[in-house]
């Protein structure tokens, strides 16, 4: 069951769209659907979101099942994802997603036994020039070696954030997009209306053709 | 010059602390262009401007900007606006440090191409594993509603715009125009048939513009300091800047800005610090992993899209890739085609299986299992899948391919007369799937 909170997040989203779109929002509240679940997604909050968006079932399993990061299968509380596409592996990738397999002790695509932890081996996530670089829940990590490798995994295992995380707290693998202002700490303090208001100018009549 | 101290347009003020805050954005400079735009101009001036400008799309086609906008009929309302922030092209790496470092130069950018043809509700396309980008982005379009920048009656002026910042969900196809307004609505990111072209029928059926980051990201600068400004840089015919992503075996990778006309080899050499370890170069990507690959006698290609284009590829997002002596071309082929086979999606069989079918012939070829032949089977298969897809991603799939064996034919070949424990031979990857 999908929690008040949920709904009322996925209902927050869906009015950012025009009137009569709000099946705009089901990317963003499938986001919040595998928050509210655990990580991944059940079959169950597809179909709630289904309900709160007044789509067919089948249009969501269709949505959820075409892109990479709704996992239909549950995942580790940590999602490990090392950039494998060509880029990175000129730089690497390939011996830093080996030194993950054998740091966490699985293969690539499997969960740790404490569920801890899943590794995946991921397409081009735009940071070829920082590479071998991961993302691991919320957080890109660049120019990776191993014992920056073994920082991360140790800080993650007690529940902290990596000191050089992007973000300052831990969001697990939450999509921010599933998050309220004040969740994900935007604020807008001590920032005024511009003073200097310009008028606008009458445009000249357009000079007859 | 140290690059540093060069003049930039987008990157001026990128290493400024704190630049992505709405204060010390205007501090710099930011936001004069929109109020220059609202205060004196009427939208066709900011229109007719970046015509003028000659500022061609930055996203990989290169229209010229003015043009698309031009496009969108006066009289259809509501118009919108998307920004093509799905950045995914292997290589490609300059979208996502312009959103982190300075995003209110795409969001100025931005609301000035809102102004321009007339729409009242704007739309970010972002990529969704940009997790700090969106709440960079999303902390940015705060500060300027609060600033009076977006939202009701900006500036006074009597000018609305709603924008809302949509996130995808790991899809490169999402990229391609037409697949990311059906994403856009809701639906699995699939491309439509053009025509009908966005501009007549695209968001919701309405007219629709869909623009790159760093499209966007030139506007502020071509308002502020006129077309004439901005054509001092590059080539009559692609004038401006361009953020040049450097990656893979270069010294020091990263965005560089450099004025259109710039050489490969200079942007290799003297920009990016040439090759690791005083290697020689064996080719490169030039405008990311789509683009046809070159050999090094095409490092004095100036990097501009008609240039790149009359030497054989394609400028695409100007994200080269580089790899030195060593590598294994094979190696690369199929790892690339791997993320085209994993990127299609599905709608159409030459893409869909044809993708499956050429990452097996690589795979057997990396493995040493090739057969006589191989490189012909191959790019016959390629040549089957270019061109006869719906959207590009078929050509882009057999890019790689067809390029590689053009320039590499002999290393194809070698996997299999002469395997490469034989060979000197740094492995790409060690581990297989």
């Amino acid at each position: 069951m999908l929690s008040d909170q949920a709904v009322s997040r996925i209902e927050a989203i869906a009015a950012q769209y025009p009137k009569g779109r709000s099946k705009s929002a089901v990317v963003p509240a499938l986001y919040v659907a595998q928050r509210d679940s655990g990580g991944w997604l059940p079959r169950e909050a597809m179909d709630e979101v289904a309900e709160v968006l007044e789509l067919p079932a089948s249009h969501v399993y269709g949505v959820a099942s075409f892109y990479s990061m709704f996992y239909r299968t549950p995942v580790g509380k940590n999602v490990v994802q090392v950039c494998g596409t060509s880029p990175c592996r000129l730089r690497g990738a390939g011996e830093m997603i080996e030194c993950l397999e054998k740091k966490l002790g699985i293969k690539t695509g499997e969960t740790t036994a404490d569920g801890e932890f899943t590794l995946m081996e991921v397409e081009c996530l735009a940071a070829c020039d920082k590479a071998p670089m991961a993302q691991i829940n919320a957080d890109y990590y660049e120019n990776l070696d191993e014992a920056k490798v073994d920082e991360i995994l140790d800080a993650l295992r007690k529940g902290e954030v990596p000191s050089f995380a992007e973000f300052d707290r831990y969001f697990g693998n939450a999509h921010p997009v599933t998050m309220t202002d004040e969740e994900l700490g935007i604020s807008v303090e001590g920032i005024q209306r511009a003073e200097n208001v310009v008028v606008k100018k009458q445009p000249e009549p357009a000079a007859a053709e | 010059m140290a690059y540093e101290d060069e003049p930039k347009i987008i990157h001026q003020h990128i290493n400024v602390p704190d630049i992505k805050k709405v204060g010390v954005y205007e501090e710099h400079g930011g936001y004069t262009a929109l109020r220059k735009a609202l205060g004196e101009m009427r939208p066709e001036d900011v229109l007719n401007e970046v015509k003028n400008s000659g500022l061609r799309g930055r996203g990989g086609a290169g229209f010229p900007t003015g043009m698309k906008w031009s496009f969108m009929p006066k009289d259809v309302r509501p118009s919108y606006l998307v920004c093509n922030a799905d950045e995914s092209e292997p290589g490609t790496f300059s979208n996502r440090e312009i959103i982190l470092k300075n995003p209110h130069i795409l969001l100025e950018g931005f609301i000035l191409g809102c102004y321009a043809i007339g729409c009242e509700h704007g739309f970010f396309y972002l990529r969704g594993e940009f997790f700090k980008g969106y709440a960079v982005l999303r902390q940015a379009l705060a500060e300027a509603k609060a600033r009076g920048y977006v939202g009701k009656n900006i500036l006074g002026t009597g000018v609305n715009l709603d924008i809302t910042i949509h996130v995808g969900a790991g899809a490169y196809i999402c990229g391609e125009e037409t697949a990311l307004l059906s994403s856009l609505e809701g639906d699995r990111g699939q491309p439509r048939l053009k025509p009908p072209f966005p501009a007549v029928a695209g968001l919701y059926a309405k007219p629709t513009s869909v623009n790159n980051v760093e499209t966007l990201a030139n506007v502020p600068f071509i308002i502020n300091n006129g077309a004439d400004a901005f054509r001092q840089w590059g080539p009559e015919r692609s004038p401006g800047m361009k953020i040049v992503s450097i990656s893979g075996h270069v010294n020091n990778p990263g965005n560089y800005e450099l004025p259109m006309g710039t050489t490969f080899r200079d942007a290799i050499y003297n920009y990016a610090g040439g090759i690791r370890g005083g290697k020689e170069i064996k080719g490169f990507y030039p405008g990311g992993s789509s683009t046809p690959v070159f050999s090094p006698d095409k490092l004095d290609t100036p990097i501009d899209f008609d240039s790149v284009s009359a030497a054989g590829s394609l400028l695409g997002t100007a994200a080269l890739c580089v790899f030195d002596e060593d590598t294994d071309i094979v190696a690369v082929t199929h790892r690339l085609l791997k993320f085209y086979k994993h990127e299609s999606c599905g709608k159409c069989t030459p893409c869909r299986e044809g993708n499956d079918w050429l990452v097996a012939i690589l795979e057997r070829l990396k493995y040493n299992q090739g057969r006589d032949g191989d490189a012909d089977v191959l790019v016959d298969m390629a040549n089957n899948i270019a061109g006869r897809s719906f959207c590009p991603l078929g050509d882009a799939a057999a890019t790689p391919v067809r390029s590689g064996i053009a320039n590499f034919r002999e290393d194809f070949e070698k996997r299999i007369t002469n395997p490469p424990d034989k060979q000197i031979f740094i492995p790409l990857e060690k581990i297989g799937h």
